[in-house]
């Protein structure tokens, strides 16, 4: 089948546009906004730490966390595609709670990934996930000193321990099943980077760029079709 | 950690200044669904598979919700509840928040919630957790657009290759999760292959029973963290 330039040029015009300008406007209120909290210390309290210690603070955050502020919309970008990926990166959770709302919800609907249809299926799968997860995070805001404390020990240490391990084990489970190569080449290749030490912006690199060269290799000589 | 601490962080406006935050991400998430109820028509997405999209979507982030519950409670205590219920809602996991505020008290020359750890060194945590969000924000603010065009060159117009694009980088993003816990060995990598199993055979089953399929990932998640509880 000759797939090449079957672009919905319709969909395109009507959609993308008003996406960026959607995306571009929210993340920039949210992002002064966010500032809102210190600057009231500020205001209200006259609370404010020298410049200097403020700059330290900016250095050691960029030193920890800046090459992901550029690789990760990079690296999630082909899975969330555009307003995925202006909601993903305004709400967090990427990894343990778009990510899979996007891709459960192409598995169980038969989306083929990557395509006009999983844009709007993707794009509605992580807003239902970023409003449950506002809900249930309220929720604990407001309950949770008094819930944590009346759980066990032990289950506490089972919810936060081991929800996410079992979830990311299952959901290799549904992409295991699709492409049986692909998921042993791209756990092996992830397993080694982990104990090689790589610093792990440069892991997440390997990680997703490694299995799209892995997958273009079986494509190109006809193992994946 | 000095007594008044929590009184200020805990007071009326930074809950305004935080439900401000807050109230721009659902409005953000409820446009975007209304922009893709209107165009799914024309690419052939009907309106129950629009809404399935929103409950699959709702359903999968209940578990990991849940788990960040401890966090929730031992960040509210150092940095207060209006501001964690901020930072929780947007960009930055809950323990790149946490590793954010340490760095921000570290700056300041004390341990988060130690001893010297006043209103000044949490307000640096404040601003080290705001700086640390606003590198994502505002990268993606520009560069995003950009994205789509790169993506759509790499693919040279072949869907199936545009296709397998994605695919690829959703199983290595999970294999990067997935690793650590592999190469830990312990009890999380013994819940992982547990999980691993069971999802299994539920996607076997729900090839028979077709309703089961969307109950998989919660049935899979519950059998794993129980096992996880129990035997490890």
């Amino acid at each position: 089948m000759n797939n090449v330039f079957e672009r919905n040029q319709a969909f395109h015009d009507a959609w993308d546009k008003k996406t960026i300008r959607i995306g571009f406007w929210s993340l920039l209120i949210a992002c002064a906004a966010s500032f809102a909290p210190p600057v009231l210390l500020w205001l209200i309290w006259g609370i404010i730490p020298p410049i200097g210690t403020l700059l330290e603070a900016w250095k050691l955050i960029l030193l920890a966390y800046g090459a992901f502020h550029i690789i990760e919309p990079i690296s999630y970008y082909s899975v969330y595609g555009l307003s995925g990926t202006y909601m993903s990166f305004l709400s967090g959770n990427n990894s343990n709670m778009r990510v899979p709302a996007a891709s459960t919800a192409q598995d169980i609907l038969g989306i083929e990934p990557g395509t006009d249809k999983a844009e709007i299926v993707t794009t509605l799968a992580i807003a239902g996930s970023v409003i449950v997860n506002l809900c249930v995070l309220f929720i604990g805001i407001v309950f949770g000193a008094q819930i944590v404390a009346h759980i066990p020990e032990n289950i506490k240490n089972g919810l936060s321990n081991y929800i996410l391990p079992t979830m990311f084990g299952a959901l290799y489970a549904t992409m295991a099943v699709k492409d049986k190569y692909m998921a042993v080449v791209c756990l092996v290749l992830c397993i080694v980077a982990k104990l090689i030490g790589l610093p792990s912006w440069a892991f997440l690199i390997i990680a997703v760029f490694g299995s799209i060269g892995a997958s273009r290799i079986l494509y190109v000589k006809g193992i994946i079709k | 950690m000095e007594e008044n601490i929590l009184s200020v962080a805990n007071s009326w406006p930074i809950w305004i200044a935080a439900a401000v935050l807050v109230t721009t991400v659902v409005t953000q998430s409820v446009i975007y669904i209304k922009h893709a109820y209107n165009n799914a028509p024309l690419v052939g997405v009907t309106p129950a598979e629009c809404k399935e999209a929103v409950r699959i979507g709702m359903v999968t982030s209940i578990g990991p919700t849940i788990a960040i519950f401890i966090v929730v409670v031992s960040m509210m205590i150092v940095v207060g509840a209006p501001i964690t219920w901020m930072r929780l809602s947007m960009i930055g996991s809950a323990s790149t928040e946490l590793t954010a505020c340490t760095l921000g008290a570290q700056a300041y020359g004390v341990e988060l919630g130690g001893e010297g750890y006043n209103l000044e060194a949490m307000a640096t945590a404040w601003w080290a957790m705001s700086f640390n969000g606003a590198g994502w924000l505002l990268i993606c603010a520009f560069l995003t657009p950009h994205l789509e065009k790169v993506r759509m060159r790499v693919s040279g117009g072949d869907m199936r290759w545009l296709s397998l694009i994605t695919s690829a980088a959703m199983l290595g993003l999970y294999a990067y999760m997935l690793a650590p816990y592999m190469v830990g060995m312990g009890g999380q990598c013994f819940v992982a292959i547990v999980g691993f199993v069971v999802m299994y055979i539920l996607i076997k089953l729900s090839a028979k029973f077709k309703w089961l399929k969307e109950w998989n990932l919660g049935i899979a998640i519950l059998i794993g963290t129980a096992a996880g509880i129990i035997f490890a």
